[in-house]
């Protein structure tokens, strides 16, 4: 089992990305397990037809101990296994404390154990502002940490501080930075300003995802782009992402040579079982 | 499931993180309970009949507000450091309280960090104070065991550990050797206790016994741990009296042979449902017994033995987040002809004409009635004088 989580600034495409790299691994046969820690609990939208799963807070707040894994987890498209961590009501609680209640209920279950899942997305809303963040890098969760930026200021200053949230975090046992994805808003000197940005944190551009209208026109069908328009420029770069991200596996993992015998053997039988 | 229980007269169970302090007490570690302390003062004049008489390392860390806010955990950790420096101990436990939960506190890279910076092996173990002593008692055997046991060592046939043993549910080390006695009369060696009256070295060789023996709840994360890791069966029940006892030692043998996991007692027999959706009024029952888990389901099995196999005999035990819901409390407490349970319920007998039968449990009413608990574990425990008054 092999697990990463993707943070960026909000609104810069960290969900899109998640749903896309999930897509692309389950298409490598692999089974895969996206987890959204968002209180917006919309990074699994497009994975199930553009529907709201039920969030892990919301059913263990009707179920409390009562709630069993198959409550929280989902199968949605390509058979990807779904959950979203949700959180409180819109400016009461305590979200980051939410996340990290979700992860125990999750771990209570055993949820690793018996999904199995290959590879694990955790896709994160925004900064490491607070420990419940924090949660999906710290030990025992991910062990890389991919960030989405795109050349716009706003974005480069929020990865400069969740790359240094990470480096911080590198004696506690916490992930290490896998690398960057520039996700483009078409700004001026968009790759060179990312480019600075990688030199200071010395990181590197992993992937370089073109402004695509097809992900809007995705959205309207209810699906995600991987499925709708599987041979975009989108689609491709994320598949060729999602290569890397397995080649980059940490070298110390026993996984990394299992992860690319599922792949290798199981290769195309994804693609066919969409649901949608 | 309802998410709401009233308690008006009932005490509080001693929570989690009195539960890790109790269990690591004797083994030679210093125990730090991240908390701004005060009322962590119950740890030692309720939850720790041991506090007055030998000598521990348990410190309260005493977090206050702002660095809690600003997740300031170097405060915590160069405390530790410079008591790690002081009193040099072989190892250190890190357990909290609700507000390190609340703020999602990082345990264990916190624990990796002192340990880089001391060299001593740190546990953390994420208590969150909201839980019951079972609980704390639990995870912090099954970290220590997961740390420090050996597990190249071959199980001994005849051979068990006692697992969840603790002042909290055992007060005195009379009761603890009583038990010993008693399985050691039956061919059956104690090889640990985890944990009182039990060495850091001892404790180590726990995979030296073929079975394990739950003794109360709080031994069954520790043996599911080395039912997983290292293949030793569990067998849950307390010896209480010589029925019991020659039950849980049949099993013994038995989970030696084929494997299995069992319980001496049967749990949907004698389980009364309470504060649950299942829950619909309290039945008439001859006989109610309120207390630990595995302890009051033992005692139902061995009162049986004495009232006789159409006698009505119930447990009703606490959840370890909720409690005992007080409701059905008092309900099975107007339909019982006798209740075994700690002095303190008292209180909730109201117009009963129930008859109460006190048996004080150290996790339930802390020091107050300690003197007055009998030795009911082992041969020489009589069950029917015990219920009968005789």
């Amino acid at each position: 089992m092999f697990r990463i989580a993707i943070y960026g600034k909000g609104g810069i495409g960290k969900s899109t990305t998640a749903a896309a790299l999930s897509c692309a691994f389950a298409e490598k046969g692999l089974r895969v397990l996206q987890v959204g820690c968002d209180p917006k609990a919309d990074s699994t939208l497009y994975l199930h037809g553009g529907k709201r799963i039920p969030t892990i807070l919301e059913t263990l707040r009707k179920k409390r101990t009562q709630a069993e894994l198959e409550d929280l987890v989902f199968e949605g498209c390509k058979g990807i296994m779904c959950a979203e961590s949700g959180g409180p009501i819109p400016g009461l609680g305590c979200a980051g404390r939410g996340i990290a209640a979700a992860f125990e209920a999750l771990d209570e279950r055993n949820a690793f154990d018996i999904l199995k899942p290959d590879v694990v997305l955790y896709d994160v809303l925004g900064d490491v502002v607070c420990g419940g963040f924090a949660m999906p890098i710290r030990e025992g969760y991910a062990e890389q940490v991919y960030i989405v930026t795109s050349g716009e200021n706003m974005a480069i200053y929020a990865a400069a501080n969740i790359a240094m949230a990470v480096a911080n975090f590198k004696e506690r046992g916490y992930a290490s930075l896998g690398g960057v994805i520039l996700n483009r808003r078409d700004v001026p000197d968009e790759r060179e300003k990312v480019e600075t940005l990688c030199r200071d944190i010395e990181s590197e551009i992993v992937a370089d995802l073109p402004r695509d209208n097809m992900i809007a026109e995705a959205e309207k069908t209810g699906q995600p782009l991987m499925e709708a328009f599987p041979d975009s420029a989108f689609a491709k770069e994320i598949r060729r992402l999602a290569d890397y991200i397995l080649e980059h596996a940490p070298q110390s993992s026993d996984e990394r040579g299992i992860l690319y015998a599922s792949a290798d053997m199981e290769g195309k039988r994804a693609a066919d079982r969409c649901d949608l | 499931m309802r998410d709401w229980h009233v308690h008006v007269f009932t005490s509080t169970y001693t929570a989690d993180v009195s539960g890790v302090c109790s269990a690591m007490y004797e083994l030679g570690g210093m125990t730090i309970l991240h908390d701004p302390d005060g009322c962590n003062s119950t740890y030692t004049t309720h939850d720790e009949p041991r506090w007055y008489g030998s000598k521990a390392l348990m410190f309260v860390s005493g977090l206050d507000e702002l660095t809690a806010v600003l997740g300031d955990d170097d405060v915590l950790i160069n405390d530790v450091c410079a008591a790690a420096e002081d009193y040099k101990p072989r190892f250190i436990t890190l357990c909290g309280s609700s507000i390190p939960h609340i703020i999602a506190f990082d345990f264990k890279g916190v624990a990796h960090l002192i340990e880089k910076k001391t060299g001593i092996p740190v546990l953390p173990v994420p208590t969150n104070g909201l839980r019951m002593y079972t609980v704390g008692v639990g995870m912090a055997l099954r970290e220590w065991i997961r740390r420090f046991a050996d597990f190249s060592l071959k199980p001994e046939p005849k051979t068990i550990n006692l697992l969840g043993v603790t002042p909290i549910d055992f007060s005195r080390q009379e009761l603890v050797d009583a038990m010993k006695t008693a399985f050691e009369k039956r061919g059956l060696a104690v090889n640990a206790v985890g944990a009182m009256g039990e060495s850091f070295e001892q404790l180590q060789k726990v995979c030296r016994a073929s079975v394990n023996v739950v003794v109360s709840s709080a031994g069954l994360l520790p043996a599911k741990f080395l039912s997983d890791k290292a293949g030793i069966p569990f067998v849950e029940g307390t010896p209480i009296g010589s029925f019991m006892t020659d039950k849980i030692a049949e099993a013994v043998l038995q989970s030696e042979k084929d494997g299995q996991n069992c319980s001496v007692f049967d749990r949907g027999k004698y389980l009364a449902k309470a504060g649950n959706d299942e829950y619909a009024g309290a039945e008439k029952t001859n006989l109610i017994i309120i207390g630990e888990e595995v302890c009051s389901l033992s005692l139902a099995g061995a009162a049986e033995k004495v009232l006789g196999k159409d006698a009505v005999i119930r447990a009703l035990f606490p959840d370890a987040d909720e409690g005992i819901d007080e409701e059905a409390l008092v309900d099975y407490i107007n339909a019982a002809d006798a209740v075994i349970c700690d002095p303190l319920y008292r209180n909730a007998f109201g117009r009963s004409h129930a008859k109460l039968i006190p048996l004080p449990h150290e996790g339930y009413s802390g020091r107050i009635f300690r003197d007055d608990i009998p030795v009911f574990l082992g041969d020489g425990f009589d069950i029917k004088a015990f219920i009968m008054g005789m």
